[in-house]
């Protein structure tokens, strides 16, 4: 069995976070999934700072990033990313709760990977959550790490 | 040497030159012929006085002693005698006064037995007559009368007849100069001359001056016609003077106008420059105006500005709404069916009735949801028109029913349409509304239909239409179908928010269009639009 790799969830509130991991353990996800709770931690995590310095796994297969967190935002996260030369290769989808017209220009101007709005009825959320997951960390071919 | 040089001379000169020159011609030729005829008559008269003093001898009046008597001859001749003789028949000299001048040879001598013989010849210039006369008595010759006669007398006589003519000639010449002098100057220069004065005066301008006409010549009727053209030109001038004198009044009368003219053009102006100040007022009033104005407009431009910030605060206010309402809605929708899952098997019928009321209750907020969000950026969003055709937009809204038009079997038919200037996003979520609402109102109904078509009205503009035979509508409430939250059915019988239809009509008033619904209670209902094609 391959070394699978982590998929990253960067979400805020506790209760999104339980849907998103019920939805993906629907499923049956082989990857691990980490979850951060702010922009800064999602960095951290990323750039291997702080409490993530001693991290031994590389990077994640996708990350999954909500806008609208504290600290430092989605889209500040996503430009980190797609400015590094370690991290632009990470496929980036944002998950968020509605659609704002100049969050979606602009997310696509970094170079986002996929922008889906979280469904409100619960079928609908499992049903993106799965298709999300089947695809980004099984599917697609993550580029190799340095 | 000017050719026309008699032309030239005074007129003076002229009347002189060919009055006198004729006179003086003929004066001098009468002369030269009386002398002439003179001269003539002196011959003969000494002749005729020979003739006589022969006749007196043969008579015997005389003796012929006589003859010797020289002065006595000469006195009877009137005329200086040479030398007189009587010759006899013998040839001798019978009587003599002596001093014969001239030798008489025989054959003159008998010549003159025969007749009259008649000689001449000239001594110290003067003429001397020689003649031998026969005398005779009782028809006999009986002596010759031989006479030697100088004209010395007659030649002094001749001078003296002469001399007189010489004076009558200067005497006539000089009387008929001054004659000539004095009538022309009376008759022509003098005249001539007020001729030429009264042109002078008529030139200076003097009409008053007439000529006195005292013969009726040439000259008079020179004057006549002179004085008439005098009198016409006065007259004229007179006329001149009038119509002069008219043109002054008139001018003076044109002044008069121009002065009240002028008058006229003060009041005027001080009429037009109230006029001016009062416009200056009103454009100073207006320029206030427009102060204000372009002020209200700032103030207006700020408002705007104002409206602006406030819709953008809005429109996040909006969408934090949304997304804080969404977020809790999406946890609840989630835990519930998650719960739901995990206890399905553990309640009643009634637990499981309640889980539904929750989860259809999260449903329809949902639904309040987006349609509210449409509703609220319909007033914002800017219109993008582009040229479309209108049965791909309703194809693409009627993709979003394709579970439900299988569900319910409905039959739905779609004409062809035009291509509009159309948002084609915007005409879409119209469509949706419209459908929608159609699949909804149709769903008691066993064979549900649905008809999407074109039509034209009178002024050749599009109109859509979509009908239903669903339980339509009370017309009598139609005032009220495109207003937000109106609903004309009960909410657990159809359920709906009550913005569909006013969203709809919000998209078709934004494109320049109406819209207006047409219903009969359980007769199904018909929704009917027009688009402006700009």
């Amino acid at each position: 069995m391959r070394n699978l790799k982590r998929i990253l969830l960067a979400e805020d509130d506790q209760r999104d976070i339980e849907l998103t991991l019920a939805a993906l353990e629907d499923i049956n996800l082989a990857n691990e999934i980490d979850v951060v709770r702010d922009g800064e931690e999602a960095l951290d995590y990323l750039f291997k700072r702080a409490e993530y310095k001693d991290r031994e796994n590389g990077n994640p297969a996708v990350v999954l990033l909500d806008l609208k967190m504290p600290k430092v935002d989605g889209l500040e996260v996503l430009r980190q990313i797609k400015k590094s030369d370690d991290l632009c290769h990470i496929p980036v989808v944002i998950l968020t709760s509605s659609k704002m017209e100049s969050d979606l220009i602009t997310s696509y101007d970094l170079g986002v990977n996929a922008y889906v709005v979280k469904p409100i009825e619960f079928e609908d959320f499992v049903k993106a959550v799965k298709e999300l997951g089947s695809f980004w960390a099984i599917l697609n071919e993550s580029p190799p790490d340095r | 040497m000017k050719k026309s040089k008699i032309s030239d001379l005074s007129l003076r000169t002229k009347i002189f030159v060919f009055t006198m020159m004729p006179f003086v011609l003929v004066m001098i030729i009468i002369s030269i012929l009386s002398i002439q005829h003179r001269i003539e008559d002196e011959r003969k008269l000494t002749s005729n006085r020979i003739e006589s003093y022969v006749i007196l001898l043969e008579s015997g009046d005389l003796s012929f002693s006589s003859i010797k008597q020289k002065e006595k001859i000469e006195k009877l001749l009137n005329e200086k005698v040479l030398s007189a003789e009587l010759i006899k028949k013998d040839r001798s000299i019978a009587f003599t006064t002596g001093g014969s001048v001239y030798e008489i040879n025989k054959e003159q001598i008998d010549k003159a037995f025969q007749g009259y013989i008649i000689t001449f010849t000239r001594q110290n210039k003067i003429l001397v007559q020689i003649s031998l006369h026969p005398i005779i008595v009782k028809n006999t010759v009986v002596g010759i009368f031989h006479l030697e006669l100088s004209f010395e007398k007659s030649n002094d006589r001749v001078r003296q007849y002469i001399l007189f003519v010489l004076h009558l000639n200067i005497f006539g010449i000089i009387l008929s100069f001054l004659l000539i002098y004095f009538l022309s100057q009376k008759i022509i220069l003098n005249r001539l001359k007020s001729l030429t004065d009264m042109c002078s005066e008529v030139r200076r301008g003097n009409l008053n001056h007439r000529l006195s006409v005292n013969s009726h010549d040439e000259l008079g009727i020179l004057a006549l016609t002179f004085n008439d053209t005098a009198d016409r030109l006065a007259e004229r001038n007179q006329r001149l003077k009038e119509e002069q004198q008219k043109g002054l009044d008139n001018i003076r009368e044109l002044e008069k106008y121009r002065d009240h003219l002028e008058e006229l053009v003060k009041e005027r102006t001080i009429e037009l420059e109230g006029k001016t100040k009062k416009l200056t007022k009103s454009r100073q009033s207006l320029t206030l105006l427009l102060e204000d104005v372009n002020e209200s407009r700032a103030e207006l431009d700020l408002s705007n500005r104002k409206l602006e910030a406030s819709n953008k605060k809005l429109e996040a206010f909006s969408y934090s709404v949304s997304h804080d309402l969404r977020a809790p809605l999406r946890h609840i929708d989630g835990f519930t069916k998650l719960l739901n899952k995990n206890i399905k098997n553990k309640i009643d019928e009634k637990s499981q009735n309640y889980f539904d009321n929750i989860i259809n209750s999260s449903k329809q907020m949902n639904k309040l949801i987006d349609d509210l969000l449409i509703f609220s950026r319909l007033s914002r969003k800017d219109m993008k028109k582009i040229k479309f055709n209108m049965k791909i937009a309703i194809d693409e809204a009627l993709q979003t029913f394709d579970s439900d038009i299988k569900e319910n079997n409905i039959s739905i038919t779609v004409d062809d349409m035009p291509d509009v200037n159309l948002d084609v996003s915007l005409i879409q979520q119209a469509w949706i509304n419209l459908i929608s609402n159609a699949i909804k109102f149709t769903g008691n109904n066993k064979n549900p239909e649905i008809h999407i078509g074109t039509d034209k009205d009178t002024d050749g503009n599009a109109i859509f239409f979509i009908k239903d035979n669903g339980v339509g509508f009370d017309q009598k409430y139609v005032g009220k179908i495109f207003d937000v939250f109106q609903r004309l059915h009960n909410i657990n019988e159809f359920p709906g928010t009550g913005i569909g239809l006013a969203n709809v009509k919000r998209i078709i008033t934004k494109h320049g269009g109406n819209i207006r619904a047409e219903g009969k209670i359980n007769k199904g209902a018909s929704f009917f639009f027009t688009l402006s094609d700009v």
